[in-house]
C-alpha cells in the first residue's frame, strides 16, 4: 500500500499529472467529436427519410470515434498498445464465441437496412405473428399487434425468414368464399354479386371484380368472388362486402346451404322412412 | 342576403340561417339540411342513388325537422345569430375514370372530341369568414384503381357516365359539370381508347348563361412516336358554354407536378399503359 502511495507521489511530483490532463482531454474532445459527427451524419440521412438508418448511423460513428479517442488517451498516458491489443484479441475471441448470436443480428440488419423489405409504419406478418412496425433498431424489429401487444422480433430471424408485408402495394384483394345452394341459378348469382360489388362505393371498379367457381362441394357450389379495395379500406371493405352479400342473398331468396348429408338405402332410391312425433 | 337556386343562377351562392331556422337544398341525388339552433349549427345530409338526378330545390324550414333515415350529421359551433352559410361547387378532389361506350380507335393523324360529365362536390362554409363546415361529392362515386396494382398508379373515381362524341348525349344536370376533351393522335398509328381520366383537380368551374357547370377544356395530344403525350388544360370553358363566368378556381393549383401524374395515366389502352408524358406549360 505505501509502495502504491510513493508511486502515485512520484508521478505527481515527475509532472505526470500534466499527462494525464492531456489524456483526459483527448478522450473528452474525442467523445465530444463522435457524438457531433454523428448527430450531423444522422441529419443528413434523416433528410433524404431514412429515420431508422440515421439512427443506426449516429450510434454507430459514436461508439466507433469513441473507441479511437480511449485508445488514443491511452497512447497520450503512454500505454503499451501491444499488450492491450495481444489482450484484445483473445478477449475478441471469445466474446466472438459468445456474442454469434448478437453479431448476426447486427450484420442481418444491415441487410435489412440496404433490402427494406418494410418500412416504420408498415404491417407485416412473421410466421404467427402479424403487427405494425414500430422501430427497426439495430438487433431487432418491434411490432405493435393488433392486440397491442409489443412483439420484438430479433433481425436474424427477420432476414430468415419469410416476410409478408400487408401495407407494401397501395391496393390489396379481398376474397369471399361464398357457396350457394345446388338448385340456385350461378349466372343469377353471379350478377348478384357483381351488382352489390357496383353498389359498394370501397370497391373499386378497376381491378374489377373476380368471379371464380371453384367447384362442386359437398353441400354447395362454391364460389370465390374477389373484389379490390385501397389497403385503406380494406379491413373495413372486408365486413361490408360480406354483409352487403348476405342481405342481398336474403333478399334475392338465394339459398346458402348448412353443411348437409343425404342418406340412401341402396341403388334404389327409397327414402328412409321418418316419422315425426310431437315433444310430449 | 338570401338566395334562391334556379336553373338560370345556379344553386350555389350565400344564404341567411338566422337561429332558430333552416335550409333544405336538393342538388340532384343530394339532399342537404343547415339547421342553426342556440350556439350551434347543425349539417345533415343523405344521397340516392340515381346519379343522373336532376332535381333542384331549395326551401326555409324549422330549425329542428324531422331528418329521413340514413343521414349523416355534422354539428358546429355556430355564436352569430344572424349567420350566413354558403354553398359553393367544387370539382372533384381526385381524377374521374370515364370509360367511352365501346373503344374506339383514333387512326393516325386523327382528332375525337368527347364529353364527359363529372359530380361536382358541394362544399359549405360560413357565409362571412369562409371557414369550410363541409365539402362533400353530391353523389358518391366508386372508387377505382388506375394503372398498375403493384404501385405505379393512381386512386380515382369510377364515372357512371359514359364519354360520349355527342353533346346532346350526355346531358346536363345539376349536380354534374361537363368536360370537353379533345383527343389528338399525331403518330401514325391506330390508337385505341379505352378509358380517360379527367385531371379534376386541376380545373376550373365555370357556368354558362343556363347556370349549367362546366370545367376547363381540356386536350390530349399523342405525339409522333406513339410513347408521349401531352396535356392542356384551358383557362376557359369550351365554346359551347355560352355567356361563361367563373364560379370556382381548381383545387389544385395547375403545377407541373399535378398535371404529370394525371397524364402518366390520363388515358388507357393497350399501347398507352406505360406511355411517358410530358407537359406543356
Amino acid at each position: 500500500m505505501s509502495e502504491l502511495w510513493d508511486s502515485i507521489v512520484q508521478f505527481w511530483s515527475e509532472g505526470g499529472w500534466l499527462v494525464l490532463v492531456q489524456a483526459v482531454a483527448t478522450l473528452v474532445v474525442g467523445l465530444l467529436v463522435a457524438s457531433v459527427l454523428g448527430r450531423l451524419l444522422a441529419r443528413v440521412i434523416r433528410g433524404r427519410g431514412r429515420q431508422q438508418t440515421a439512427l443506426v448511423v449516429r450510434r454507430l460513428t459514436f461508439y466507433l470515434l469513441a473507441v479511437i479517442a480511449f485508445v488514443s488517451a491511452l497512447t497520450v498516458l503512454g500505454v503499451d498498445l501491444t499488450v492491450l491489443l495481444g489482450a484484445a484479441g483473445v478477449l475478441t475471441v471469445a466474446l466472438g464465441f459468445a456474442a454469434q448470436t448478437s453479431a448476426s443480428n447486427l450484420i442481418s440488419g444491415f441487410f435489412l437496412m440496404g433490402e427494406r423489405p418494410f418500412v416504420v409504419g408498415d404491417v407485416i406478418r412473421v410466421g404467427e405473428t402479424t403487427g405494425e412496425v414500430i422501430s427497426i433498431d439495430m438487433m431487432s424489429a418491434k411490432l405493435r399487434t393488433f392486440d397491442n401487444l409489443l412483439v420484438r422480433v430479433p433481425n436474424e430471424t427477420l432476414l430468415k425468414s419469410e416476410i409478408i408485408n400487408l401495407t407494401h402495394f397501395p391496393i390489396r384483394r379481398v376474397d369471399v368464399m361464398v357457396g350457394v345452394a345446388y338448385k340456385e341459378d350461378i349466372a343469377r348469382v353471379r350478377a348478384v354479386l357483381e351488382e352489390e360489388a357496383d353498389a359498394e362505393p370501397m370497391c373499386l371498379d378497376e381491378p374489377a371484380p373476380l368471379f371464380i367457381f371453384l367447384g362442386y362441394g359437398d353441400s354447395s357450389i362454391d364460389i370465390q368472388f374477389s373484389v379490390w379495395a385501397t389497403r385503406e379500406n380494406f379491413v373495413e371493405l372486408r365486413n361490408t362486402i360480406k354483409l352487403r352479400i348476405k342481405e342481398a342473398f336474403d333478399r334475392e331468396g338465394i339459398e346458402i346451404p348448412f353443411p348437409h348429408r343425404t342418406l340412401y338405402t341402396g341403388s334404389v332410391t327409397e327414402p328412409f322412412p321418418v316419422r315425426v312425433v310431437d315433444e310430449p | 342576403m338570401s338566395q334562391t337556386p334556379s336553373s338560370r343562377t345556379g344553386w350555389w351562392g350565400t344564404f341567411d340561417l338566422r337561429v332558430g331556422a333552416g335550409i333544405r337544398w336538393r342538388i340532384g341525388p343530394l339532399e342537404l339540411w343547415a339547421l342553426a339552433q342556440t350556439g350551434e349549427c347543425e349539417l345533415a345530409y343523405r344521397r340516392g342513388d340515381d346519379p343522373l338526378d336532376a332535381r333542384l330545390e331549395m326551401e326555409r324550414v324549422a330549425a329542428e325537422p324531422e331528418l329521413p333515415e340514413g343521414c349523416e350529421l355534422r354539428r358546429f359551433a355556430w355564436p352569430d345569430p344572424e349567420g350566413e352559410v354558403s354553398l359553393i361547387p367544387l370539382t372533384a378532389d381526385r381524377p374521374v375514370i370515364v370509360r367511352p361506350e365501346t373503344p374506339f380507335a383514333l387512326l393516325g393523324d386523327d382528332e375525337a372530341v368527347m364529353y364527359v360529365s363529372t359530380p361536382v362536390w358541394v362544399r359549405v362554409e360560413t357565409g362571412g369568414e369562409g371557414r369550410t363546415l363541409l365539402d362533400i361529392p353530391a353523389y358518391r362515386p366508386s372508387d377505382t384503381w388506375f394503372g398498375s396494382p403493384v404501385g405505379d398508379g393512381e386512386l380515382g373515381y369510377a364515372s357512371r357516365t359514359r364519354a360520349r362524341v355527342r353533346l346532346d348525349a350526355v346531358g346536363f344536370v345539376p349536380a354534374r359539370a361537363m368536360t370537353e376533351v379533345t383527343i389528338r393522335n399525331h403518330a401514325s398509328d391506330t390508337f385505341v381508347l379505352e378509358r380517360v381520366a379527367v385531371p379534376t383537380p386541376a380545373l376550373r368551374l365555370f357556368a354558362d348563361m343556363g347556370g349549367m357547370l362546366w370545367t376547363s377544356a381540356v386536350t390530349v395530344e399523342r405525339e409522333v412516336g406513339g410513347e408521349t403525350a401531352r396535356v392542356r388544360v384551358a383557362d376557359h370553358p369550351p365554346q359551347h358554354a355560352t355567356g361563361w363566368r367563373e364560379v370556382t378556381p381548381p383545387r389544385e393549383p395547375e403545377t407541373r407536378n399535378v398535371i404529370a401524374r394525371a397524364l402518366g395515366a390520363f388515358l388507357g389502352s393497350e399501347k398507352m399503359g406505360g406511355a411517358h408524358v410530358r407537359t406543356v406549360g
